[in-house]
């Protein structure tokens, strides 16, 4: 039972990194990394080859490129590196001034096509089997129980989220997050006060990608295998969903949303007990998955904990009137539409459709 | 794409689980204690995603073994439950389903699975929590090693090739190709047809290796055609297959099919008969699968428990023939057996007396059925169980390969023939 | 010559398949500049009703016909009905993707909770083999790829050669313009959501027809190839999508028929980062600036 609990919690912490990670990128930056998954997976095979050893010795039965078996924290490390580089790549080609939701797009096929190859090529990572028999770090120099070493892999878990969390706020409340959060509401004022929209995008997006790597090697190290079906693209709207329901920008919003997610599918589960064959109801919990998601873009797309409003001047001493919300007015939604854009450029027409 | 089946969404399910549980708990201790109290074997196979028939196969044995098991009394008294845990064919959400199985199953005394799907990632995790497995994959890494409680009734994917070889040279076949989808289990068969084919003189002009689910295959296709080949070996999942042989057909090249055990089930035939048309169905697709006569005391008695557990699943005569189910009906007996002989339903103490119930020797009074054993039991006898898919020599690896030997190709489970043992078993060694 | 052949001619007929959904996809984006992501699962729902007639009638116009009708009424109330609210409500284009993405989601799990496991099957149609130099290929792919054709050449005829046609490309171009000139920009938008959603359904039912077993990804399968077409055509240019369609499905077979059928993905991959690289701003220039959703 206490194995249970732990192993729920363990999965949990991992969760609420990932969703940070996402939200750096999709709730600060803006950045709409509908790919978010495939950084976990890099961080996850990393830390999972980086533990296994060469591909030959277990009777070759898992084949996969390189392997070697390194001490404890650095498969994770590795799987962090790995993530932050495939992002560095990506972004490279996708952090330009791509609109918001074609840019989306690239990276959603960029996440199609990597689960693509990587069930096609069965050497580079195994295939559609996957990786299994990871070992689990320090297992042998501690020594303890099983139930005893999740306790351990729990608080080292909570660690990390600790970690994350601290970097995170860190980040966010310096002058980096400013900027991030400028270039977000407005690209092109913040461009025009000398930021350098592009650089502070792809740092977002590097460092996202990163704390992903984190949470899928911390996540392989515990369940000891790791396979294409375990990071399809709609893993990436899960968390989006989390988030969404949560309040982007907000990293209590994103952590309750996280948890409490799967908590109103344990409503839907508990009163559908068995229903129908197996697999109806995980059908079923995707289907609740984008409900919700239309039900709060539509009802409440700030989410349950709304963005905080930041005030960089304390206080202005004057008596709150409607006109100076009118002059800031309070970031309340994403996903609300920019206000009318300046008439574009005419000569384009003819060359649109062709 | 696949399904989709992700670990993260395992925290959903897993916290349902956990509050269950703790209802289930608190409602357990009320009446803890209570003598005859129940004991769990559940299946832990793949029971969604493109493999879902290993699991419907597996589970199928274990409610006419139950039937049997309770109506004698019991083991020792405490009634059998047959239970289910997916693991969606996928390995990592399988390791969090057995952590959850095993830690929220109370009075959990044995394991039917996993499968190939899953096993080498959660083999290890249910050896070392100490109960009782009978894996139903074929993987061939585990033919050799040495997990205390693991035990396996069936065939290796290699020797499946190797019969598929020798069953297309006892044909006739001089020119074969193999089409394989490039999953681990289609992929096992691999080795033993290109090993074993030219060993009987055969020549092997193709060897394709397929990524499932694509919209076409003409230009692979269009690989195999040219080498004119006198028949298919295939294993794929039904809708690779479906496209795969239509477009076979279009192209007018239709040859005879033959699959491996992965192609069995109401899935494939239905998209291979769609595909190609119902009379070339029939006349082109046939199987190789582990058989054992529909015969005999102990598969009377496990028909029979089929058609009582009638409850549990819809037209029960489907699996009558099927030795994927028979194997875990009698792996359940086996089971239920060893406790009986041990005294104790505890894994870590009936493990050990799994050998002594199933080990041919002088002097052990052959059984059949779960009361035949009891009784015989009880008045002190050494007993060998014989089941429905014969008898269980396990070797030191705990496999007992040699049952399935014979192996019988079927279309629409019509029995074409049987591939001797001796014969098998000089094609691997050779 | 004989590989080089094969390679064109199965590519073609693969390519086409991709090519008029991708037609149907990058039009109606070009229009309407909404990116409709739940298009994949609205070509698995045309496979749905196709097998639900095919039952009964095994007509093949017929059930292209029915394909077509059925995906532009799913994609007119998605389109006219709920993306427009949403886009009344003030919802931006990246919120306007997320909600796309859900609809998609509910659709194909939806597809999969009715079905249940297993998958289903058409009848295949049965054609007769004929050679095109040492290509095999069967009277239904021809008619299949005659149809794809057909309705490509149709779609530009509208757009050359039609008021409506010039009306379109005058919306996708710039809509408060077009209004300013009397176009109905809202009649545009609903026939650019019918549109699409008629060549969806026909390449669900084409798809259908093809693969013969299908199952709720089936359509997210090739969407896939539809999305990498519409973005090395030009997203937003039908005629780019046409070319973007059949030179994936040759680059494709070819990297099948030389290098290894393994390799597919990974060629497409290839093909769409190079893009991606090469000319990002040069070719989506139009669409890479702040443009929003028009009203």
């Amino acid at each position: 039972m206490q194995f249970y609990v732990t192993s729920v919690l363990i999965v949990t912490c991992v969760n609420v990194i990932a969703a940070w990670g996402l939200d750096l990128q999709f709730g600060s930056t803006g950045i709409n990394n509908f790919a978010f998954i495939i950084f976990s997976a890099a961080g996850a095979y990393t830390a999972a080859i980086l533990s296994l050893g060469p591909s030959s010795q277990l009777g070759g039965f898992q084949q996969y490129v390189g392997g070697s078996r390194l001490p404890f924290p650095l498969p994770i490390i590795g799987g962090v590196i790995v993530a932050g580089l495939l992002a560095l790549v990506v972004g490279a080609v996708t952090m330009r001034r791509l609109r918001g939701d074609y840019e989306a797009v690239v990276l959603l096929v960029l996440s199609l096509i990597a689960t693509g190859v990587a069930l096609a090529q069965i050497g580079l990572l195994n295939g559609p089997a996957g990786l299994a028999l990871i070992p689990k770090p320090l297992s042998s120099t501690l020594g303890l129980s099983s139930l005893g070493y999740q306790w351990v892999y729990l608080a080292w878990s909570l660690f990390l989220v600790l970690l994350v969390f601290l970097f995170l706020r860190r980040l966010l409340r310096a002058p980096f997050g400013r900027n991030l959060r400028a270039a977000r509401d407005n690209e092109a004022a913040a461009a025009a006060v000398g930021r350098n929209v592009f650089s502070l995008r792809m740092q977002s997006f590097v460092i996202g990608g990163m704390i992903a790597g984190l949470s899928g090697a911390l996540l392989v190290e515990f369940v000891n295998a790791w396979a294409p079906g375990s990071w399809l693209y709609p893993e990436t709207f899960a968390l989006i969903t989390a988030i969404i329901v949560g309040g982007r920008a907000n990293m209590a919003g994103v952590t309750i949303g996280t948890i409490l997610v799967p908590v109103l599918f344990l409503e839907v589960t508990r009163f559908l007990p068995a229903i129908g064959y197996p697999g109806l109801i995980d059908a079923l919990e995707w289907v609740v998955i984008g409900m919700l998601t239309l039900i709060f873009m539509w009802f409440r797309p700030q989410g349950l904990v709304p963005e905080r409003r930041r005030r960089f001047a304390p206080s202005l001493h004057l008596s709150p009137r409607p006109e100076q919300s009118q002059l800031s007015p309070p970031i309340d939604s994403h996903f609300a539409m920019a206000r009318p854009a300046p008439a574009e450029p005419v000569s384009s027409t003819e060359a649109a459709m062709e | 794409m696949r399904r989709v089946r992700g670990v993260r969404r395992g925290v959903a399910t897993a916290i349902a689980g956990m509050l269950i549980v703790v209802g289930g708990v608190v409602a357990t201790a009320s009446g803890a204690g209570a003598h005859g109290s129940q004991v769990v074997i559940d299946t832990f196979n793949p029971f969604s995603g493109p493999d879902n028939q290993f699991g419907f196969y597996e589970f199928a044995g274990c409610p006419p073994a139950a039937y049997w098991i309770n109506k004698a009394g019991g083991i020792m008294g405490h009634s059998l439950k047959c239970g289910t845990v997916d693991t969606r064919g996928d390995p990592a959400d399988a390791v969090l389903a057995a952590q959850k199985m095993l830690a929220s199953t109370p009075n959990l005394v044995g394991v039917l699975g996993p499968s190939s799907d899953e096993d080498t990632a959660t083999v290890s995790i249910i050896n070392s929590a100490k109960v009782t497995m009978f894996d139903n994959g074929g993987t061939v890494a585990l033919s050799s090693t040495n997990y205390k409680y693991f035990w396996r009734t069936l065939p290796a994917d290699n020797v499946s090739g190797y019969a598929l070889a020798l069953w297309a040279h006892m044909k006739g076949y001089t020119k074969a190709a193999a089409i394989f989808a490039n999953d681990v289990s289609a992929q096992g068969n691999d080795p033993g047809v290109v090993a074993g084919f030219p060993a009987l003189g055969g020549h092997l002009v193709s060897n394709l290796s397929v990524t499932p689910d694509q919209s076409s295959y003409n230009t692979e296709l269009q690989r195999v055609i040219s080498a004119h080949p006198q028949v298919i070996l295939t294993e794929s999942d039904p809708q690779t297959a479906g496209v795969l042989f239509s477009e076979l057909k279009q192209a007018g090249h239709l040859v005879p099919i033959i699959g491996t055990a992965g192609t069995v089930g109401p899935d494939y035939n239905k998209a291979l008969s769609a595909a190609i048309g119902k009379k070339d169905f029939q006349k082109y697709f046939s199987i190789v699968y582990p058989y054992a006569p529909a015969s005999g005391a102990a598969w009377t008695a496990y028909d029979q428990g089929l058609s009582k557990a009638k409850d549990e699943y819809k037209n029960p005569g489907q699996f009558s023939n099927n030795a994927y189910t028979m194997a875990p009906y009698d792996n359940v007996i086996t089971m239920a057996l060893a406790m009986v002989a041990a005294k104790s339903t505890t894994p870590s103490v009936y493990n050990n007396y799994i050998i002594n119930v199933t080990r041919p020797r002088t002097g052990a009074v052959v059984v059949h059925t779960y009361a035949q054993g009891v009784q015989e039991l009880k008045a002190g006898k050494q007993i060998q169980y014989i089941g429905a898919s014969g008898s269980f020599p396990f070797n030191a690896h705990h496999a007992s390969p040699g049952i399935y030997a014979d192996v019988l190709p079927a279309s629409g489970n019509k029995l074409i023939g049987t591939i001797p043992t001796q014969q098998l078993s000089r094609l691997i060694a050779h | 010559m004989s590989l080089l052949v094969d390679t064109i001619v199965f590519g073609i007929i693969s390519g086409t398949l991709v090519a008029i959904g991708a037609v149907g996809f990058t039009l109606q984006y070009g229009v309407t500049n909404v990116l409709n992501l739940a298009y994949g699962s609205i070509l698995t729902s045309a496979i749905f009703i196709g097998y639900l007639l095919s039952e009964h009638t095994t007509a093949l116009w017929l059930l292209l016909v029915a394909g077509a009708l059925w995906g532009a009424g799913l994609s007119y109330l998605l389109g006219m009905g709920l993306i427009a609210a949403f886009v009344r409500r003030g919802t931006n284009s990246v919120g306007i993707a997320i909600v796309t993405v859900s609809v998609g989601l509910i659709i194909q799990f939806g597809l999969e909770a009715i079905q249940g496991p297993g998958l289903l099957s058409f009848q295949s149609v049965a054609g007769s083999p004929f050679h095109i130099f040492n290509a095999i290929v069967s009277t239904t792919q021809t008619t299949l790829v005659g149809v794809a054709v057909g309705l490509m050449i149709l779609i530009h005829l509208l757009l050359r050669h039609t008021r409506l046609g010039l009306a379109m490309r005058a919306t996708s171009a710039d809509p408060s313009l077009s209004r300013g000139c009397g176009i109905s920009t809202n009649r545009i938008r609903t026939l650019s959501w019918l549109i699409s959603g008629g060549l969806c359904g026909v390449t669900g039912i084409i798809l259908g027809i093809s693969v013969g077993a299908f199952q709720a990804t089936t359509g997210n399968d090739l969407f896939i190839l539809v999305i990498a077409a519409a973005i090395v055509g030009g997203i937003g240019r039908p005629y780019g999508a046409m070319i973007g369609g059949l030179a994936l499905g040759i680059v494709s077979e070819a990297t099948a028929a030389v290098l290894s059928p393994a390799l597919k993905d990974v060629v497409a991959c290839g093909v769409i980062v190079l893009v991606l690289v090469a000319r990002p701003q040069g070719i989506f220039s139009d669409y890479s600036a702040s443009r929003s959703v028009a009203l």
